[in-house]
């Protein structure tokens, strides 16, 4: 009953009083996000219905967004050579769509 | 005077040895006592349901807030004598604004268990950080939870032996300890305090809890 079992442990961080620190430091140091959240950039580019559908379509038959979609999509370039690759992309630029307004039938 | 009951680690019996101080501060010290809940388990709304639902008598003066916990403290702090503020059971943002704004801070813990232990270390470090920085009228206490009752028993002699004999890097330990006894979770499952219930071996309950406020100057001696 009398044995010893445990012992108290000090923590590094008493050696680190900050008194500058304010409380918005404070309350940031206790939050807890994902690190993930601070490298993601969002873009904005133009896409056809029909690429949107195809995401779509993927993203459902897959159950995964539709980043994952096209994260899938650059990952095969990644696994092609780099003669197939080049191919591919010089033909999805040759159809990319012109974006702006529809000609006007005279 | 505004008192925060909290610790770094969840499962401490934070939230049931707050109802007993609660209770006993709104019946035996003559003040006006509020209740903030800032941890989003709403253990004392659940016991306070629980209370109101069964016609239990006095009510609690209970508020909740999760986000401006400052700001909703400094004005209950303005209507009320004491506010009794319960945060998360975990270093929480909540948590940090509640010890911003604590008069006191009183943090339980088993002098038997290392994994509860193990968390102080870091607690400590936050009430200094706090002391130095945002909130220098902080004061702090530890206060011994769970103690076995065997006469033989010895931990939580050495547990108060050992953070005396080294007081700079600990908080001061309450001399009254809180032991562990069946009437506080009966109590709390009724939607009672140990004041209000009546089991054999329920005074000694009453005993610690009073004797702990006297301790700490929130009960005339």
């Amino acid at each position: 009953m009398n044995k010893r079992t445990t012992k108290l442990k000090v923590s590094p961080a008493l050696g680190k009083i900050d008194e500058t620190k304010t409380l918005r430091d404070l309350v940031s140091e206790t939050s807890h996000r994902p690190a993930s959240g601070s490298v993601i950039t969002r873009v904005n580019f133009p896409l056809l219905d029909e690429d949107i559908a195809k995401f779509d379509q993927y993203s459902e038959e897959y159950f995964a967004l539709r980043i994952s979609v096209l994260r899938a999509g650059l990952m095969a370039l990644e696994r092609m050579s780099e003669d197939q690759r080049a191919e591919l992309i010089r033909e999805a630029e040759l159809r990319r769509p012109k974006p702006g307004r529809k000609p006007i039938k005279k | 005077m505004i008192i925060l009951v909290g610790s770094h680690k969840g499962g401490v019996g934070k939230s049931t040895i707050y109802i007993h101080l609660l209770m006993c501060l709104i019946l035996k010290s003559g003040k006006r006592i509020a209740a903030l809940e800032c941890d989003d388990q709403h253990s004392i709304k659940d016991w306070l349901d629980d209370r109101r639902g069964s016609g239990i008598m006095p009510d609690v003066d209970y508020y909740e807030c999760y986000h401006d916990i400052p700001a909703m403290a400094r004005k209950l702090d303005k209507k009320y004598d004491i506010v009794l503020l319960d945060a998360p059971g975990r270093r929480s943002p909540e948590f940090s604004k509640c010890l911003s704004v604590a008069d006191l801070f009183i943090s339980l813990v088993d002098p038997s268990s290392q994994i509860e232990i193990n968390t102080l270390g870091l607690m400590v470090a936050d009430v200094r950080q706090y002391q130095a920085s945002v909130n220098k009228q902080l004061q702090a206490v530890l206060v011994m939870n769970r103690c076995d009752t065997h006469p033989a028993d010895q931990d939580a002699s050495n547990f108060r032996r050992d953070i005396e004999a080294d007081q700079d890097n600990w908080l001061p330990v309450a001399r009254q300890r809180i032991y562990q006894r069946k009437p506080y979770k009966r109590a709390y499952n009724l939607g009672l305090s140990v004041h209000e219930y009546n089991e054999r071996g329920v005074n000694m309950a009453r005993g610690e809890i009073e004797l702990l406020l006297k301790e700490l100057n929130l009960l005339a001696a």
